[in-house]
């Protein structure tokens, strides 16, 4: 294999020291995308915990107590998730948990569609079943999902990302 | 190995040493920060968590049965969660009222019919499902709460309106025959917390949405109401409710 040496400008993305340069800040990038969309669906959720008992309760999946449960603790995670990715302190458990979430709001979704369900996916609140003549999104919402998960699958295998918590503690 | 190369390791180890100790102290110093955040969020939730539940609920003086109100005492007991703003529950109400009123005078059916507030978003601010709702317990306070219902729903406002004022909730009361008792509890919202405690309540229990109802404690789609209802009153050794639906 030869290894080229340049000296002076090189188009970022096509040599081995080029993507060294900038995959840190693509994890940045998902970093902060990632922490946007956490603290913004939680903060949303906060103020009123019982209704989304209620969106969790609108998938039928869960029995009602543990759906509660479920309603009631996943905004304040949502939050604290979110705190760290913006943090990046522990983001590859950060980047971790948020993938597993997405997981889990994929299979509910599609659980939904495929069962012929009516729901908002409640996931920036809201949520519970749509009136009638509202079609739901549930295509767009599974491939937003998607793209959230990409972006934590992305943090659990490169979590070492300039401006964080985590390099100011390795003292890099 | 040579005194120099000796030398060179064991600072080597050295710096090794001093950088694991200052990684040591900075993920301390991390941790407890974020352990601190978490302490705060935590006790400001908390905080707000006992202030609510300190919140007064004023139990009505009507009877109730968990956050709802009975008629007929039938062995199939159907639960109808419903809000005042929705008009699903109001389609619903034209559907099937008389012939659910009709079973629980039959002796088929327990009918609880529970008000809840899921629709306060839609109310423009002036929370009229809640308002609504509270002004329902004021007419049981009564024992009018089955005809003050029923008006409420002829009366539905449209969503994304402020909805109707105490005063036109006060005047829909008195057109069903309710006094001077039901206009100030009405105007003063006595039952407005109730209302939320139970709305909370019937969230836990599985409400998502409205009309949500339950036949002997079993959830059932509205699609299949009907049909669920007429066999449970069937297995119970009830005649059949619908009249349209009698074989004989």
């Amino acid at each position: 294999m030869v290894m080229t040496e340049t000296v002076g400008s090189t188009p970022p993305v096509n040599d081995e020291a080029g993507r060294r340069r900038v995959l840190p800040w693509v994890g940045v990038a998902c970093r902060l995308v990632l922490a946007g969309v956490w603290i913004v669906a939680g903060g949303l959720k906060l103020p009123d915990l019982t209704e989304s008992v209620r969106a969790v309760q609108a998938y039928k999946l869960l029995p009602t107590g543990l759906a509660s449960a479920v309603g009631y603790g996943l905004p304040p995670l949502e939050v604290a998730i979110g705190l760290l990715l913006l943090a990046g302190l522990f983001t590859r458990y950060a980047a971790a948990v948020s993938g597993l979430l997405q997981i889990a709001f994929i299979i509910g979704i599609s659980s939904a569609w495929a069962r012929g369900m009516s729901i908002d996916c409640g996931c920036f609140g809201n949520g519970g079943e749509l009136a009638a003549g509202q079609s739901p999104n549930y295509f767009w919402e599974i491939l937003r999902d998607v793209g959230l998960l990409l972006a934590s699958a992305i943090l659990v295998l490169r979590p070492r990302t300039p401006l964080s918590v985590d390099r100011w503690i390795r003292g890099a | 190995m040579g005194k120099a190369q000796r030398q060179r390791q064991a600072a080597q180890v050295v710096r090794e040493q001093i950088a694991a100790e200052q990684r040591r102290k900075r993920t301390l110093i991390a941790v407890g920060v974020a352990v601190a955040v978490l302490i705060v969020g935590g006790a400001i939730g908390y905080g707000i968590y006992q202030g609510n539940k300190e919140t007064k609920v004023t139990e009505p003086t009507a009877a109730t049965v968990g956050y709802g109100f009975e008629t007929g005492t039938g062995p199939v007991t159907v639960d109808l969660y419903v809000d005042f703003m929705c008009p699903s529950c109001k389609a619903f109400e034209q559907q099937y009222e008389t012939q659910l009123q009709q079973a629980a005078a039959d002796g088929q059916i327990t009918l609880i019919k529970h008000p809840v507030a899921i629709l306060n978003r839609m109310s423009q601010g002036t929370d009229y499902s809640t308002r609504a709702g509270a002004s329902s317990v004021c007419a049981a306070d009564d024992g009018k709460f089955t005809e003050f219902a029923t008006a409420l729903f002829a009366a539905q406002p449209e969503e994304n309106t402020p909805g109707l004022t105490n005063g036109e909730l006060a005047d829909i009361g008195k057109g069903v025959g309710l006094g001077d008792t039901f206009v100030a509890c009405t105007n003063a919202q006595t039952y407005a917390s109730w209302i939320d405690k139970g709305t909370e309540q019937a969230s836990e229990d599985g409400l998502s949405g409205t009309p949500y109802v339950k036949i002997n404690g079993e959830s059932v789609e509205l699609k299949d109401f009907g049909a669920t209802l007429d066999a449970a009153i069937t297995a119970a050794g009830g005649a059949s409710a619908d009249p349209s639906a009698s074989t004989s």
